[in-house]
């Protein structure tokens, strides 16, 4: 059977407190139940009369769930705000990863990397269509840990994969005589990487159904 | 200090709380044992409730906690933090205000 402390981290996880919250709760009850325990049985009560008693002085599962679910405080910023966390948040990472690597392949244009800026630019568009799966996947697993319902996550992590399906990053090497050249353009998605994208992103979810 | 109707009795506990840790550190269990002692066994609850309201005052700034392992098990201490003295000032005030409003009421001679 399972401890009931454990039946309660569900309903805890649930009602949005984060995962490291509803951890030391528990490990505080657990402790706290423990001491009541050691220091009946040295008191010379039999071990199982204790853990039942120290069950019932610990408090009921009404008693010890509704003070943390009561204040609103105690929510995590994701069960407060999931649209800032799981589609604003994850789009600006996307885009900032985009905008860093752009900086990263102009720069290298000034140093001995430049005869591979070609292939610099490969990654950087194969880390275009990477980042959001990635991110989605991430942000997922971030919601699962936290009983979050799957909406917002699925919300974000398809943002990421269209965003990554407008943005068309080309890159030209110089060569003798001629300048080279850098581009980003953002467009109507394609539909293929959108596709590919889409359905690794949502991948996890497919499969944990 | 608190004044609102919501809030009537609802710092009882943290005034409690303050009170015992402004003396030394405690951990929970040691914290509910005192409570117990100093109220000579009149004061029953629910021991576990006594973790929301520690994880409330130190959000508020009013606590601080250290984890320290004894005899192999991990605690965490709590002890109040200037905020949380002020906050114990405030609370006692408003419960002496309370109380004496009180006993003004029973005290008083009512007419039917």
């Amino acid at each position: 059977m399972p401890d009931r402390l454990e039946i309660m981290r569900e309903d805890l996880l649930k009602a949005g407190l984060s995962p490291a919250h509803v951890q030391r709760y528990l490990r505080e009850l657990a402790e706290h139940r423990d001491d009541i325990v050691a220091y009946l049985i040295a008191e010379g009560v039999a071990p199982q009369v204790a853990q039942t008693e120290a069950d019932r002085r610990l408090g009921s599962n009404d008693a010890l769930l509704l003070p943390m679910l009561a204040n609103r405080r105690f929510r995590s910023l994701a069960a407060r705000w999931p649209a800032l966390v799981y589609l604003a948040i994850p789009v600006c990472c996307q885009f900032v990863l985009l905008a860093l690597g752009l900086c990263l392949l102009l720069l290298a244009t000034g140093t001995p990397l430049r005869a591979s800026v070609l292939d610099l630019g490969n990654g950087l568009k194969l880390l275009s269509y990477a980042a959001p799966v990635l991110i989605g996947m991430l942000m997922l697993a971030f919601a699962h840990r936290r009983r979050a319902t799957n909406a917002w996550p699925i919300a974000g992590a398809l943002s990421s994969a269209v965003l990554a399906a407008m943005v068309s990053i080309s890159v030209l090497p110089s060569l003798p005589g001629q300048a080279g050249e850098i581009s980003v353009a953002i467009g109507f998605p394609s539909l293929l990487p959108l596709l590919i994208t889409g359905t690794l992103v949502l991948l996890p979810v497919a499969i944990r159904r | 200090m608190p004044t609102t109707t919501s809030q009537f009795l609802n710092g009882v506990p943290e005034l409690l709380v303050l009170r015992l840790l402004r003396d030394k550190e405690m951990y929970g269990y040691e914290l509910v044992e005192a409570i117990r002692a100093a109220s000579n066994d009149n004061l029953s609850f629910a021991e576990g409730v006594i973790y929301p309201v520690l994880h409330s005052l130190e959000r508020d700034g009013a606590l601080s906690t250290r984890r320290q392992t004894v005899n192999g098990r991990s605690r965490v201490y709590y002890s109040v933090t200037p905020t949380g003295k002020d906050r114990f000032n405030d609370l006692l005030a408003h419960w002496q205000h309370l109380q004496s409003t009180i006993a003004t009421i029973v005290k008083a001679p009512h007419h039917a």
